[in-house]
């Protein structure tokens, strides 16, 4: 197997990167060409709609809100985790004792 | 002259280590030079080598107190020491990696680190910090080797602490502290097994006497169960998010390094002694597969749901270092297989993984620096409490795309290069592995899209903009354009440095 032989492409990133350039640059023209470019950029129109909200600090969406849905599905996964992992000095010696015989007994043969 | 290299190595650092209190006592401007002048000297020594070692194949040995430093044995020592050194392309690859980083990171702290009377301290602890690098990259024997594990553990441990004014970071210090002295401890343990069964500690000689007894087994276990830990391998890992939070951004990139250093360390043990032996070196391998993929997952699933910026950036430390061991897993599995497996993508494997070492470096690194931006910006590690730093910090901004990009695994920057590189020859060994590599990295590019949403975008924040200082900006700017040339010209590195370092972890 060659490195970085891929099977379906070539590796040759400055030629994407130039094919990506001119795509951008084609929807520049484009844009300019036929997109509207009279609308009014000085009252509200141009802002995120955020519905009943007044104060502009409100409108960002904080991180701890953001993939809440990945987060409530996975909530036993999440609280397995925090319950293996306390992060405490003993939960530290603990699990590298764990994993000392773990592998002893992996390597020795007796797991394997 | 470039006999003396391996030693230089590692007593320039110390020696300005000595140096750098007394200059600074005098002269605090002095002081920051001699650093920087000790950390451009071993950066030159280590470019110096590099010809003679990667084109022509040289290894360099140093045998320390002997009249005749080249001689392999004890014969003609002057002392009745043996402090073994060797540099071969393996370690050479990793010395490169660590004296252009070291030297980098040293220039963002120079105006990173307010300057106070305790400046000394950082300096010299860095400094010192560096020496235990270089000494665990040229060590040649086991003790050397457990003796620079614990300088660079303890200066470490006395920079994550740094900040001792706050709560948190001398805890994080103490913790860091104690992870490191089990780890060393139970490592000194399986230097005494074999020690005391071959009566040496040079690991050349050890790699040829080692004859897969039970004892051989649970010294190799001994050996690299405290590597893994220091590298931060699930489930040994929850003392990173601790440490990388509360120490100082360049220590924070600072302590990676020092990670991945142990990890050549846990390459260097494994392939050495267990390669000789096919019913160790496959368990091995796969149970490197096993911690790797465990680190990918855990790693990143927890980084998903941090609001700490710093805390998430260390979750995905942990994340890559799982591509790393996957890729050196499949190797070493299939390493000694006596089939076509090898040639076919075990050591295609192992490049990428290599490769995926110097590029986390390099992102990581970079993405560490700039979370210490954010956080000197908005005062606080929150990411609910920032938002549109972008208005004002267009280089910061510029350089944490490059980063997460980069560490997404996006074209053409270098994440992706190692990456598919790893992809693709993982693919052949087990497809479900290569699926779930694909999957944590869009989870990593989904984790850093939430950083960049909360930090960057989003109404310009009402604090006064702070303009970075310009060595703050050189050493970010130089990161971000290594980030890019490899990952548009891989093939440099790929051909003059990680081929040669495979090989002779293979060979010698």
């Amino acid at each position: 197997m060659n490195i970085l032989q891929v099977e379906y492409l070539h590796w040759a990133p400055l030629f994407w990167l130039g094919i990506f350039i001119g795509l951008a640059v084609v929807v520049v023209i484009i844009g300019k060409l036929f997109f509207r470019n009279d609308y009014n950029t000085v009252d509200q129109q141009s802002l995120p709609f955020y519905s009943g909200t007044s104060n502009s600090l409100l409108q960002l969406i904080t991180a701890s809100s953001l993939y809440w849905g990945f987060k409530h599905t996975l909530d036993a996964y999440f609280l397995m985790i925090k319950r293996l992992f306390i992060s405490d000095v003993e939960d530290f010696i603990q699990w590298f004792i764990i994993i000392v015989a773990g592998m002893l007994l992996i390597l020795t043969g007796v797991l394997w | 002259m470039i006999k003396h290299v391996p030693v230089l190595l590692v007593a320039i650092p110390l020696l300005a280590a000595f140096m750098i209190p007394m200059i600074g006592m005098v002269n605090r401007t002095a002081r920051t030079v001699v650093g920087v002048i000790a950390l451009v000297m071993i950066l030159a020594a280590s470019y110096y080598i590099a010809g003679d070692i990667l084109v022509h194949g040289r290894i360099l040995y140093y045998m320390v107190g002997s009249s005749n430093p080249e001689m392999l044995t004890e014969h003609g020592l002057t002392f009745p020491i043996r402090i073994g050194l060797k540099i071969d392309p393996f370690s050479l690859f990793f010395i490169i990696m660590t004296t252009t980083l070291v030297l980098i990171f040293y220039v963002f702290s120079t105006q990173y680190i307010e300057e106070n009377e305790r400046k000394n301290y950082f300096t010299v602890l860095f400094i010192t910090m560096v020496a235990g690098m270089m000494g665990l990259l040229v060590a040649n024997d086991l003790f050397t080797f457990f003796v620079f594990l614990e300088i660079l553990s303890i200066s470490s441990a006395a920079l994550v602490a740094f900040r001792t004014e706050r709560k948190h970071p001398p805890y994080a210090g103490y913790k860091y502290m104690f992870v490191s002295a089990v780890a060393t401890s139970f490592f000194l343990l399986g230097v005494a097994f074999l020690y005391a069964q071959y009566g040496s500690f040079n690991i050349d000689y050890l790699k040829e006497a080692i004859r897969g007894t039970l004892l051989d087994k649970i010294a190799i276990v001994l050996l690299i169960i405290p590597l893994a830990m220091k590298s931060g391998v699930v489930p040994m890992h929850m003392w990173i998010p601790d440490t990388y939070s509360e120490a100082p951004a360049p220590i924070s990139a600072m302590v990676k390094l020092g990670s991945l250093i142990c990890l050549y360390g846990l390459f260097r043990i494994s392939f050495s002694f267990g390669m000789s032996h096919a019913h160790v070196s496959y368990p091995l391998g796969v149970l490197f597969i096993v911690f790797g993929i465990l680190s990918m997952f855990v790693g990143v699933t927890q980084a998903l749901v941090q609001k700490d910026v710093k805390r998430l950036m260390a979750f995905h430390a942990v994340s890559q270092v799982g591509y790393m061991l996957l890729g050196m897993g499949v190797g070493l599995t299939v390493v000694k297989s006596g089939d076509a497996s090898f040639a076919l993508f075990g050591k295609v494997a192992m490049i990428g993984g290599l490769l995926h070492v110097v590029n986390n470096a390099l992102y990581k690194g970079l993405l560490f620096l700039t979370s210490g931006v954010m956080v000197r910006h908005f005062k606080t590690r929150n990411l609910d409490a920032m938002h549109g730093l972008a208005h004002y910090d267009v280089f910061t901004t510029v350089v944490f795309m490059i980063a997460a990009l980069a560490i997404s695994g996006i074209p053409p920057f270098n994440g992706f290069v190692s990456k598919i590189i790893i992809y693709e020859s993982v693919f052949q060994y087990n497809p479900v592995l290569t699926l779930i590599a694909i999957f944590v990295s869009i989870l990593t590019l989904a984790s850093f899209m939430k950083v960049f949403y909360s930090a960057f975008l989003g109404m310009p924040s009402s604090r006064r903009p702070m303009e970075q200082p310009v060595l703050v900006k050189c050493s970010m700017f130089v990161l971000a354009v290594f980030i890019v040339v490899i990952g548009i010209y891989p093939q440099g590195i790929l051909k003059a440095i990680i081929e040669p370092a495979v090989n002779a972890l293979i060979n010698f």
